[in-house]
């Protein structure tokens, strides 16, 4: 934090979002941008960086696209980082890396998505490995939530897991949602509401499973130096961490070993290191929450609990608005939009720049933000200078 | 209840996983080995992940138990391609450590589907491949 090159997030831009939106996912992606960049108070020509995922931007919306849409002809810092959510998160580590280290001085990073209008939605993603069609399927395992069903399952034979706690989660983030403008939640839910969703794939309910819709959002970032002279309260990358397990893509759900430790143990003991913070600083935690157990087991893997406490972790309000470590404070995958990590990292700035109103962290000075895609993870932390 | 069982023809990838059912398709369930240290390997490896050393695919028990599971109630597959629910579980067959396998539990009811209970895999002929399914041992029988 004391790093006089430190790296900061300027400014942050959303498209809204909707089931099944009109746009093109470039546009999408271009107005996303073009909001970043006038929160930010930067003009587009001044970007010279442009860092993103991997394994959608790359074909869909490619930075040499947006570079000749903006006409940035100063962009000497190009790069993917990892794969969905993790690179997603992993980008905003990734930049502030390549401002201190003075390969680009103005960095934006950019992600949409057109799942809930594109052919197959998230489900066609995966089924571009292998795997998938050529041994998974026959098995009728198809489809993220049967991924994680699993786990689910697996969890609740190891360390017990109730349908209460579950519903925990996903009340909590639709009770969050309810307070964030442009959020895709009906509206608070309650327990005979979670209780009464319809099945999916046994431990799990549609409320336990992640939103799909279309939409996109960027984020700006520069020196801190600079940030000093811009709009907003300074938001500094204080800390960022990645982290793969040896497992690939195709693999990591049937064969990962330890089966319910994600390498977010090991992203966020790097992003914790770097940052100078201990989970016991954080004010709010914006991670990864595509399935209820995903917010589970990343809050032990984060180190906010032991492993086998999550599921009691959550309970009795601690991870609300107002409890003990406010979680997903904008709904989440759960409740907010699917953005896949991106409006994770927008939420965040926002409460560090204590503008969120009705939904505010009093006093949020310390963010975590975790982004997963497995067999990747990803820690950013950041601080409000 | 009964369960149901998918009918989903493997996409053919040109990869090693087409080995798999090449050998579903003679009745025989085989694995890739390490021809050095002899731990098995799972079915998309190309070489052994601990020495490097080439891979046999060698016959595989058919007797393990459920690592973990899911019931499904709303599908992902290609329309038509099955009715709900069905069980799919992750088993670690006897002998073969560090490798799940993936198979489709039968049972008379999804409730007696349980961590541990052990597993009788057998092979089952559809019109385009033959599919590993696994029938549910009685209790007496369960390894925990």
């Amino acid at each position: 934090m004391t790093d006089t090159r430190g790296a900061a997030i300027v400014g942050v831009g959303e498209t809204a979002f909707v089931r099944r939106s009109d746009q093109r996912l470039n546009d999408a992606v271009f107005a996303a941008i073009t909001l970043a960049l006038t929160d930010a108070g930067i003009d587009a020509a001044e970007v010279d960086g442009l860092v993103t995922e991997s394994s959608m931007m790359p074909q869909r919306v490619p930075a040499d696209m947006v570079a000749a849409r903006f006409g940035m002809s100063n962009r000497c810092f190009s790069a993917h980082s990892l794969v969905g959510g993790a690179g997603v998160v992993g980008a905003a580590g990734l930049a502030a890396a390549a401002i201190r280290a003075g390969l680009a001085s103005v960095v934006v990073t950019y992600f949409g998505v057109d799942f809930g209008s594109s052919p197959g939605g998230p489900y066609a993603f995966p089924a571009a490995l292998d795997v998938k069609l050529g041994y998974e399927a026959p098995f009728g395992w198809y489809g993220q939530p049967l991924y994680f069903a699993s786990l689910a399952q697996r969890y609740r034979h190891e360390y017990g897991l109730t349908e209460e706690q579950q519903g925990a989660v996903a009340i909590a983030a639709h009770a969050h949602a309810a307070r964030t403008p442009g959020a895709m939640s009906r509206g608070p839910i309650t327990m005979d509401d979670y209780r009464a969703s319809r099945m999916i794939a046994e431990p799990f309910r549609a409320l336990d499973c992640s939103l799909v819709n279309d939409g996109a959002v960027a984020l700006v970032l520069t020196a801190e130096s600079r940030a000093a002279d811009l709009p907003h309260a300074t938001v500094s990358v204080a800390g960022a961490g990645v982290a793969s397990a040896l497992d690939t893509q195709g693999s990591y759900f049937t064969q990962h070993d330890p089966y319910l430790e994600t390498p977010a143990t090991r992203s966020a003991a790097a992003a914790f290191a770097s940052a100078g913070v201990a989970p016991s600083d954080v004010d709010v935690v914006e991670l990864y929450d595509c399935f209820t157990i995903s917010t589970i087991l990343q809050l032990e893997d984060l180190g906010f609990c032991k492993k086998g406490e999550g599921a009691a972790f959550v309970e009795n309000g601690r991870i609300s608005v107002g409890g003990e470590l406010p979680v997903n404070t904008h709904g989440g995958l759960l409740a907010h939009a699917y953005l896949v990590g991106a409006s994770h990292l927008v939420e965040a700035v926002r409460q560090l720049r204590h503008e969120r109103g009705a939904g505010q962290v009093d006093g949020a000075e310390v963010a975590v933000v975790a982004g997963l895609g497995l067999p990747d993870h990803a820690t950013v932390i950041l601080t409000r200078s | 209840m009964p369960t149901h069982i998918p009918d989903v023809a493997p996409q053919r990838s040109n990869t090693e996983l087409d080995k798999f059912w090449d050998y579903t398709d003679q009745d025989e369930l085989r694995l890739p080995r390490c021809e050095t240290c002899r731990r098995w390997s799972w079915v998309g490896a190309t070489q052994c992940p601990r020495d490097g050393s080439s891979l046999a695919w060698e016959t595989a028990p058919r007797r393990g138990r459920v690592f973990t599971y899911t019931v499904v109630h709303r599908d992902f597959l290609p329309p038509g391609s099955t009715e709900v629910p069905y069980v799919v579980a992750l088993i670690e067959l006897d002998g073969v450590e560090g490798v799940r396998i993936l198979a489709v539990i039968e049972a008379a009811t999804a409730q007696e589907v349980a961590i541990g209970r052990g597993v009788c895999l057998e092979l089952r002929r559809f019109a385009d491949h033959v599919l590993p399914v696994g029938r549910l041992e009685s209790k007496g029988a369960e390894v925990s």
